[in-house]
């Protein structure tokens, strides 16, 4: 059954590193997201697991078996891309049956597969059409059934939901997923889209500059991120500077540069030190200003909203001096308007410390 | 209407009339031609005879070099295409080499070759040439000078295919010989289509190069000429004509097949071909590629130089210095080389000429046919451009012979009306190809920011197509400075150097021809390199 390793793997462009020693081990049956920004070298990741592109250095295991140089054919693969190429000078089901057939079966069995394939994929109506006649999710379609019908019990999945619609995104994210688990095959789907990475994998695999930054499952990439980069990445976080005042048993307070105080229920190290704090919009609530300060209760002023039909999204100016993004449920009009003086309540139970970044922090919330 | 008005009547009266102006006159003097070429009193239908046995062997030979053209072709496309070696560069230059040297330089140097005791022979030390002239030589010139058309249209459409594609293929289990058989091909089936025409067409209406190889055997083009010097007009004309047609026919047939003709890609024989992926078959085959080209293309083509290099100073063999090339071009009393540069003059002066014309009213026909919507006469237009490539230059140049007769005498005027005919579409399909290219946003993000329609053309597309514009420049440059056959046609009593070198050939003066053929294809070379220089910085500048 198939296991994906990677032991070391580099790849290096004349000067450029695009995937600097990655380490992987990807389990049979697992489905996982490989996430990051343009060029962070997932999609060369991708390309060397399927040998596509062979790394400069380092192992790739499959199955357990050493395949780092054997080409694409001989490591029983299923690849979407992300454009699909769909063989345009063929229909359908020469184009699904194309795997097979290079496999050397007989015309039964191919044809056994590509019917299965594109039963699988509901495209058994479309099997005499040629390219040009299918829209871009019967294409998508037509990509996965070619994958499936290789027999292959590993998928590789290229940005393969990048070239559709919102919603039709949505509607595939699920299938796919479907149509990995039902068929017990193991996946590594490569996405810059971190909703649809938690949408759709067991585990993330989180990648920058080349390099792995994190491996989780999507709720604890979301909710204990080992980096800013990743906290800024997946959904939307607030960054706000202070200096750790107290350490106790139970957590730590920051003061913020206003001077008012923030408890977490996370350890800092030791007192005295600059760190930032993450904080999810989501995790943040407006109400009236109040004169008398509290823990965990800043005050500010609303600089900025916008409707997002579910939500509410407020831009406060802290007196501490950031400016914070607020999401609220919209049960009702928005009840602040702009200049507002507010108090903001953040719940800290999900924030995250970091220590300030030696280099400050706008090179790790660049989104690349 | 005004200056599309002049562009369109341009091509309709100086390009399009004049080639196909020879029907007409067939029909009004068709008893003439009945008389001379079926019915003559004394030769009877001998002259249809010669016609008919002229034809199919130009067919023939056209069609065993189309062949030998994509076989060897084919693998150094994807060769220059797709590897990465030193000398890269040098070599897609040296292939480009035929197709710049006129193809009387060419053919003289590739007659020297295999056909001289000084060639090839020299190797098995025989008394005389390896090759004798005739059907075998005319088809290693034309192999030749038409594999360069094959190389570049083949290696263009290899780029141009997405290579994920074949990633697709792989990723599937295709070995690397099935994708290239069952995904590249395909894809690239117009390319080589296009390229085979091309190289069709060129090796069917070639005249210079074959006439300095044929012997005594006679191509459809060299009975244009030779009918044409004993002034057998009608027949001349009625030969023109078949060949007119013959190349109408087959650009339709071919624009309508091109769809339909389908590759061998239903079966796939996984094992075999795995084994003709392997690396040292891939490298067997890059290794006979190359000496096949160094030994069929690159060396017969350049081998002038070394002959001119031995006969400088006097016959190798005798020692005579009177039978070296330096006395026989510059002491002779015949003075051979006054007139080479008075036919190199002339060659220069007709080239110059027929660019800059092309150029005023080539420009705007190109942006004509991709920018007006005019939907089926676009269609047309654009197949009608490319007629004089397909049809034979020696048939151009008498079709408009006769159409400018009692208006243009033979001679240096008439000479420049045909070079313009035939270089036409050299000039137009590399600006029409760059203009389909140019993204129409950007005259659009003019006109927005308040540019007329003229300063829009003048200051942006005509910016943007700056390139093609120069490499078709210089292909019509090259193009008119080697022809050979519509010359002959129309020439009277001036002469161009090409014309000059099939002269002192069938003179026997062969140092002579030799130093003018050299002559010429330095000139040849320094354009391809400029053309090269060109297209290359206007890659990087994409």
């Amino acid at each position: 059954m198939p296991e994906v390793k990677l032991s070391t793997i580099s790849k290096h462009y004349d000067e450029v590193i695009a995937v600097d020693s990655v380490n992987l081990t990807v389990h049979n049956g697992e489905y996982v997201a490989l996430l990051g920004p343009s060029g962070c070298g997932k999609t060369t990741t991708l390309r060397i697991i399927a040998g596509l592109t062979l790394p400069t250095e380092g192992d790739v295991f499959i199955d357990g078996k050493h395949v780092t140089y054997a080409p694409p054919g001989n490591r029983d693969i299923g690849f979407v891309f992300q454009h699909f190429e769909i063989f345009p000078f063929w229909d359908v089901w020469d184009n699904v049956g194309y795997g097979p057939k290079l496999r050397g079966l007989d015309e039964i069995e191919i044809e056994k597969r590509v019917w299965e394939a594109l039963k699988t994929t509901k495209l058994t109506d479309k099997a005499d059409n040629l390219p040009d006649e299918l829209n871009t999710p019967e294409l998508q379609r037509v990509g996965v059934a070619r994958a499936l019908a290789t027999g292959a019990r590993l998928m590789l999945f290229d940005e393969a939901l990048g070239a559709l619609d919102p919603k039709v995104k949505a509607i595939f994210q699920h299938e796919l997923r479907k149509i990995v688990k039902k068929n017990k095959l193991t996946a590594i789907h490569v996405t810059h889209d971190q909703q649809e990475a938690m949408a759709i994998a067991d585990r993330i695999i989180v990648m920058r500059k080349g390099r792995i930054l994190q491996i989780g499952k999507p709720t604890e990439l979301y909710y204990k991120p080992n980096d800013i980069f990743i906290a800024n990445f997946l959904g939307e976080s607030n960054f706000i500077e202070g200096v750790v005042s107290k350490v106790t048993e139970t957590g730590s307070e920051i003061r913020l540069r206003d001077g008012s105080i923030l408890r977490t229920d996370e350890k800092a190290i030791k007192g005295g030190r600059r760190v930032i704090i993450s904080i999810r919009h989501e995790l943040l609530k407006l109400q009236p200003f109040e004169r008398f300060s509290a823990l965990n209760f800043i005050p500010g002023k609303v600089i900025g909203y916008r409707f997002l039909g579910d939500r509410h999204s407020y831009e406060v100016k802290l007196d501490a001096g950031e400016i914070v993004g607020v999401k609220e449920f919209a049960r009702a009009p928005p009840p602040f308007k702009l200049e507002d003086p507010v108090t903001v309540r953040m719940d800290t139970s999900l924030a995250v410390l970091f220590s300030y970044p030696s280099n400050g922090l706008a090179p790790h919330l660049s989104l690349e | 209407m005004g200056a599309e008005g002049v562009t369109l009547a341009f091509f309709l009266v100086v390009i399009l009339g004049p080639t196909i102006f020879v029907f007409s006159a067939v029909f009004l003097s068709w008893n003439e031609v009945v008389a001379t070429v079926f019915n003559d009193p004394i030769a009877g239908d001998i002259r249809w005879q010669i016609m008919r046995i002229a034809l199919i062997r130009s067919f023939e030979i056209a069609g065993i070099v189309t062949v030998i053209n994509v076989i060897i072709g084919l693998p150094m496309a994807i060769l220059i295409a797709r590897y990465d070696f030193k000398g890269k560069e040098i070599l897609d230059t040296l292939v480009d080499l035929p197709m710049a040297v006129p193809t009387a330089a060419l053919g003289f140097s590739i007659f020297l070759f295999w056909g001289s005791r000084s060639g090839i022979s020299v190797l098995f030390g025989l008394e005389s040439g390896l090759v004798s002239r005739g059907p075998l030589l005319i088809i290693l010139v034309h192999t030749a000078f038409t594999y360069p058309y094959i190389v570049r249209s083949l290696k263009a459409v290899i780029l141009g295919i997405d290579k994920t594609y074949e990633d697709a293929a792989k990723t599937l289990g295709a070995s690397g010989f099935t994708t290239w058989r069952t995904i590249s091909m395909p894809l690239m089936k117009e390319g080589l289509i296009a390229g085979a025409i091309l190289s069709f067409t060129r090796s069917l209406g070639e005249t210079g190069a074959t006439l300095i190889v044929a012997g005594v055997y006679d191509t459809a083009p060299i009975l244009i000429v030779s009918w044409r010097k004993m002034l057998l007009i009608p027949a001349t004309a009625f030969l023109s004509m078949i060949l007119v047609t013959i190349a109408v026919v087959m650009l339709v047939l071919v624009r309508f097949m091109a769809r339909k003709v389908g590759f061998p890609i239903e079966k796939v024989w996984p094992r075999p071909e795995q084994f003709l992926s392997g690396i040292w078959q891939r490298r067997f085959r890059n290794s006979v590629t190359i000496a096949i080209f160094l030994v069929i293309i690159l060396l017969p083509s350049l081998f002038t130089f070394q002959y001119v290099a031995l006969w400088w100073n006097g016959s190798p063999a005798t020692g005579r210095f009177e039978s070296g090339v330096f006395y026989q071009v510059f002491r002779a009393p015949d003075l051979k080389w006054a007139w080479l540069l008075i036919s190199l003059v002339t060659s220069l002066q007709i080239a110059t000429l027929a660019t800059l014309i092309n150029l005023g009213f080539g420009l705007p026909m190109a942006f004509i046919l991709v920018r007006r919507k005019w939907g089926k006469i676009n269609g047309i237009l654009d197949a009608m451009i490319d007629i004089p490539l397909a049809v034979p230059s020696s048939a151009i140049g008498f079709s408009a012979f006769l159409f400018w007769r009692g208006i243009i005498n033979p001679g240096f005027w008439l000479i420049l009306m045909v070079h313009i005919i035939f270089t036409y579409p050299y000039f137009i399909r590399p600006v029409i190809a760059v203009i389909e290219g140019i993204d129409p946003g950007y005259e659009e993000v003019a006109r927005t920011l308040g540019a007329s329609d003229l300063t829009t053309f003048r200051t942006v597309s005509l910016r943007l197509t700056g390139r093609g514009i120069l490499a078709g420049a210089i292909m019509v440059f090259t193009r008119s400075l080697g022809e050979t056959g519509a010359t002959i046609v129309v020439m009277g009593l001036s002469r161009t150097v090409p014309v000059y070198i099939v002269d002192l050939v069938e003179s026997l003066a062969l140092p002579a021809a030799a130093f003018a053929s050299i002559i010429l294809i330095c000139i040849s070379l320094a354009l391809l390199l400029i053309l090269r220089y060109i297209s290359r910085s206007a890659e990087e500048w994409k």
